[in-house]
């Protein structure tokens, strides 16, 4: 019978209780679809016209206790059936408190996913048995579907947002793992495996090498083949902190919570108040839209000054960013990260308050753009980087107008305003010598005018 | 004899010898009668499209890989199939064939309300239906039935515009048919037809007509911001442009699953006039089979989420439509027990709209059932998207509706033509259709419960036998459906002169002429009993009456 199941394998703690359920249906439909057949097939025969010898007087047209009795048996039946289910429902829909966390993503027609030590893999996932696992998943696309049948989970993918399913695998083995939502050509090759492993094998598996396809790494073009590059790599919290740092994003969420932007220190999974009085818990979705669409939710208390990281940062990287801001609410694996940012010196008021200081001997600016322009300034979080006492990851900006850099690749150039614009417009063109690619591009997220005033304030710092 | 005239005054006959003015008075009717032949032969034309696509569907599934198309063919086969069958053929089938030759008759009119806004639904029909061909034709298109975003809206390269742009006319066709059955239910009843006396049918139509009417502009809007966003990239359900695609499934859906019963009530009404004829009594519980089509048309507006309980709707939302869909279980469960209580104490023939009905309720029992199962969130989650659903959904559509729409078919084709169909044919051909159907759809049941999940090009090998028990019945199936299409086309030239009313049923339709005048009735009838005066000793005097030889 191997090769011709009827019925699929058990391997998960929810498998056995939801085929309860369902065998218990099945009999409740045999009860009314096995029987019924039966009576209308008697009914039928018996009452053929070719049969004289039965009574067909005194007919009855209507009978309100029988209407009551066959609407009310089973009202009751499917209520009886609602509660089982729903309660069943409920606890497949709540997770542990202690769950694996595995991330997941989805793209045409590919899975990709990644364990917390940063072990990666495709179109296959590894878990261990007796151990709840959550996965935390987002599509790169279209909408997906995350399906085993053995344990009899399923979870659309969406893009754009993270859904999560969890279960706690039963039985060592493979088992099939199916992209259940139609996503386009190759859909049913959207396939993969699941393999259940014992826990000691599980952590012999998370440190293998091996190889693997990043998920952005093979869009689209089907002509060259997708890079390979290892399956095995640093813990995904930590690539997260060096995101963090590199991003500049410990400029603003100090872990002393003085920052510009709120403390991420025990964010994840608390509840949080708005500007707006709302209070939303601080799940992977919150973390996700404050990282890409930071203005949607302002945290009560702080200002709308973060830069959105929309289209800058990959699938893959921003789950390395909330593993991070996760690990900062676990207790010990976050302490590790706090030194690394907190170590830059005074508070952003000073920072500002030299900026102003600072304006010596200025050259020719216009006094009024200039003023506009360090609202801009403040307001999109620059002083948190551009920190006028030189200890920012960005350089100061006193002193700059007209002066000569030395950049990363050894020229030098002078910082008149087209270098400006471009610094501001696109960052990454010309690096200051001794500073890191990290400011975010601004592309055409500033209008002409505000690059304008900005670079009137600049001017006004000085030459 | 079979030559003999049909009655010249009948709604068919014309005494015009150009051909050119003979195609005028078909194309420019504004007669019910022929406006129902017309969208009868278009109808069918798309059925028989759409079972074709499915035929390529069900023999690629024969063998585990994906050897006799591509991928790219296959997603084109399904969604064709999928497209056809729901917007062209399920969707109108009962209504505009049916109910628009039936729906004055049964009412005592000389037509409905708005003859001329009945023709314009059917050129909406056939321009909603020239698009979507056109689609196929130009290179078809892969989203599935369900054209769900973002796919459809931003990474599909195949004719999304042009499908959508099909079903949204198609739409418009639905919506005109929906305001003229309403109201020539309200206003054009004969004297004396109070509500309570209306045909089960005429309940049936007319609460179909309410959903169509309140639900069908949901599903237009939806459509048109597809192709808004795919036209021009305006952010409405692409992520990537600032929109929200679980949008799109809401509104879909809104109007996608009362859809659903558009398909299902005007088989409930068939099934009810089927039953109540050829059992020679009354319909038991008449007020409980009218209220039920009510409230199912009521709650099928609020169960749309349960198309959604694996899509990342809260736990909350979730149970609340679960638990609404538990509920609307009930009047269907009604229904089938009165159908069922008819049957005591009556004299039952076995003509072929009989068997049909009898056969529609055994496979809408098991549709009915594996509904509850896919209601219960908890078994949802494992058998969504998967051959479970696929398998509930035919039972239901083909099981219900199509069985319903056959037998609906044989009983008026008297009525229809003045002419009898083959009857030990037509016998055989319901039978097969039945064998074929649950060889097709009950293997589906198994395979869902295993794991396959639908619309998959290649799937892993031990679920092969299974689908080649499908593929197997529905080639019986495909037989099934084409024996009729023979006989009946027979039928016009040497089918037997069926009189007024060969099933010596009650209703006003079978009060005049077959086939029907121009304008019905020759006076206005006058109405003064219920739907189905059947005298109390009908159904003794019929089985007193019956010799062997007589029709079984």
């Amino acid at each position: 019978m191997r090769n011709f199941p009827l019925f699929p394998d058990q391997a998960s703690t929810f498998a056995g209780q939801v085929d309860a359920l369902y065998w218990a249906l099945v009999g409740l439909s045999l009860l009314f679809g096995g029987v019924l057949p039966f009576v209308i097939l008697f009914l039928m025969v018996r009452y053929h016209r070719s049969n004289k010898a039965v009574d067909r007087l005194n007919q009855v047209h209507s009978n309100l206790a029988l209407e009551l009795t066959w609407s009310g048996i089973p009202l009751l039946l499917v209520m009886g059936v609602f509660f089982w289910g729903a309660f069943l429902y409920v606890h497949i829909r709540t997770p542990p408190k202690q769950t694996l966390e595995v991330y997941v993503i989805g793209k045409q027609w590919m899975w990709h996913a990644q364990h917390p030590n940063g072990k990666r893999e495709n179109n296959e996932l590894h878990v261990p048995i007796n151990r709840p696992v959550r996965l935390i998943m987002t599509s790169q696309d279209v909408i997906h579907s995350f399906y085993i049948p053995a344990f009899r989970v399923k979870q659309d993918v969406l893009p754009g947002r993270y859904t999560s399913l969890w279960f706690e695998a039963t039985q060592p083995g493979e088992y099939h793992l199916f992209c259940a939502e139609y996503c386009g050509t190759e859909h049913s090759l959207m396939v993969g495996r699941v393999v259940a492993l014992s826990m000691a094998d599980y952590e012999r598996w998370l440190v293998t090498p091996g190889e693997v396809i990043l998920p952005d790494g093979s869009s689209g073009a089907a002509a060259a083949p997708p890079a390979l590059v290892p399956a095995a790599g640093d813990p995904m919290a930590l690539v997260g902190e060096q995101l963090f740092t590199n991003l500049g994003c410990a400029g603003c969420h100090r872990m002393d919570g003085a920052g510009i932007g709120p403390s991420l220190q025990g964010l994840y999974g608390s509840q949080e108040r708005m500007s707006d009085g709302a209070v939303v818990t601080a799940d992977e979705n919150y973390l996700r839209t404050s990282i890409l669409n930071p203005g949607a939710q302002i945290t009560a208390g702080y200002q709308n000054v973060m830069p959105s990281y929309a289209n800058q940062l990959s699938e893959d990287q921003i789950n390395q960013l909330i593993a991070y801001i996760k690990s900062l609410s676990d207790g010990g694996t976050g302490a590790m990260s706090g030194g690394a940012s907190s170590g830059s010196g005074a508070t952003t008021s000073g920072a500002s308050g030299a900026a102003t200081g600072g304006a010596g001997e200025a050259p020719a600016f216009d006094a009024a753009l200039a003023a506009q322009g360090k609202q801009v300034f403040t307001n999109l979080g620059c002083v948190g980087c551009h920190r006028s006492d030189g200890a920012g990851i960005g350089p100061a900006l006193e002193g700059l107008y007209n002066s000569e850099q030395r950049l990363a690749d050894g020229s030098v150039v002078t910082a008149d305003e087209a270098y400006l614009i471009e610094s501001i417009r696109n960052a990454p063109a010309k690096i200051a010598e001794g500073y890191q690619p990290v400011m975010p591009v601004y592309g055409n997220q500033l209008s002409d005018d505000q690059v304008r005033q900005l670079v009137e304030y600049i001017k006004s710092l000085g030459d | 004899m079979a030559t003999t005239a049909l009655p010249q005054r009948g709604y068919l006959h014309d005494d015009t010898p150009h051909l050119g003015e003979w195609i005028r008075s078909w194309l420019f009717t504004v007669d019910h009668k022929r406006i129902a032949i017309l969208y009868l032969l278009a109808i069918n034309f798309f059925f028989l499209l759409g079972g074709l696509a499915a035929t390529f569907v069900r023999i690629e599934l024969i063998t585990p890989q994906g050897d006799l198309m591509s991928s790219d063919v296959y997603n084109r086969m399904f969604t064709l199939h999928g497209v056809i069958m729901i917007f062209f053929f399920l969707i109108p089938a009962i209504p505009a064939v049916l109910g628009n030759f039936l729906l004055p008759l049964m009412l005592g009119a000389r037509d409905l309300a708005f003859p001329r806004l009945n023709l314009l639904s059917w050129y909406l029909y056939m321009f909603g239906g020239i698009f979507a061909l056109s689609a196929a034709v130009l290179g078809g298109v892969d989203t599935g039935w369900t054209f769900y975003t973002p796919f459809s809206s931003t990474y599909s390269n195949s004719n999304v515009i042009l499908t959508i742009t099909g079903a949204f006319i198609m739409g418009f066709s639905s919506i005109a048919t929906g305001v003229n059955f309403i109201a020539t239910t309200h206003k054009m009843r004969a004297p004396g037809l109070t509500w309570f006396r209306l045909p089960l049918f005429v309940w049936a139509m007319y609460a179909t007509s309410l959903v169509i009417v309140l639900a069908t502009p949901v599903v237009g809007i939806a459509l048109l911001l597809v192709a808004i966003e795919r036209l021009w990239g305006v952010g409405i359900f692409d992520p990537a442009l600032g929109g929200d695609p679980l949008l799109f499934q809401h509104l879909f859906w809104f109007y996608s699953h009362p859809a659903v019963y558009i398909m299902i009530l005007p088989a409930f009404g068939v099934i009810s006039e089927l039953i109540s004829t050829f059992s020679r009594k009354r319909i038991f519980g008449y007020e409980f089979i009218a209220f039920s089509s009510m409230a199912i048309a009521i709650l099928g507006f609020l169960v749309w989420g349960h198309h959604m309980f694996v899509s990342s709707q809260s736990v909350y939302s979730s149970l609340v439509f679960s638990f609404i869909t538990m509920l609307i279980a009930i009047p269907s469960a009604i229904k089938v027990f009165n159908w069922t209580a008819t049957l005591y104490k009556g004299s039952i023939s076995y003509r072929t709209p009989m068997l049909y009905a009898l056969g529609f309720i055994g496979l809408f029992v098991i549709g009915g059932l594996t509904g509850i199962f896919l209601g219960v969130v908890a078994i949802d989650i494992h058998v969504t998207d998967t051959y479970f659903v696929v398998a509930h959904f035919h039972y239901v559509m083909v099981g219900g509706t199509i069985m319903a729409y056959l037998g609906g078919i044989h009983f008026w084709w008297p009525k229809m033509t003045g002419r009898m169909y083959n009857e030990i044919w037509g016998g055989i051909s319901a039978l097969i259709i039945f064998v074929g159907f649950n060889m097709t759809f009950f293997p589906q049941f198994v395979l869902g419960y295993l794991g396959m999940p639908r619309r998959y090009h290649v799937y892993p090998e031990e679920f092969q036998i299974l689908h080649v028990l499908s593929s197997a019945g529905a080639t019986v199936l495909a037989v099934g459906f084409i024996i009729p299409i023979i006989y009946l086309m027979l039928s016009l030239k040497t089918g037997r002169i069926a009189g007024d009313n060969p099933w010596d049923a009650t209703g006003l339709e079978w009060k005049t002429t077959s086939p029907p005048p121009t304008h019905n009735f020759e006076a206005i009838p006058v109405v003064t009993t219920e739907a189905y005066a059947y005298p109390p000793e009908a159904a003794a005097r019929d089985a007193a009456e019956w010799r062997p030889g007589s029709p079984l």
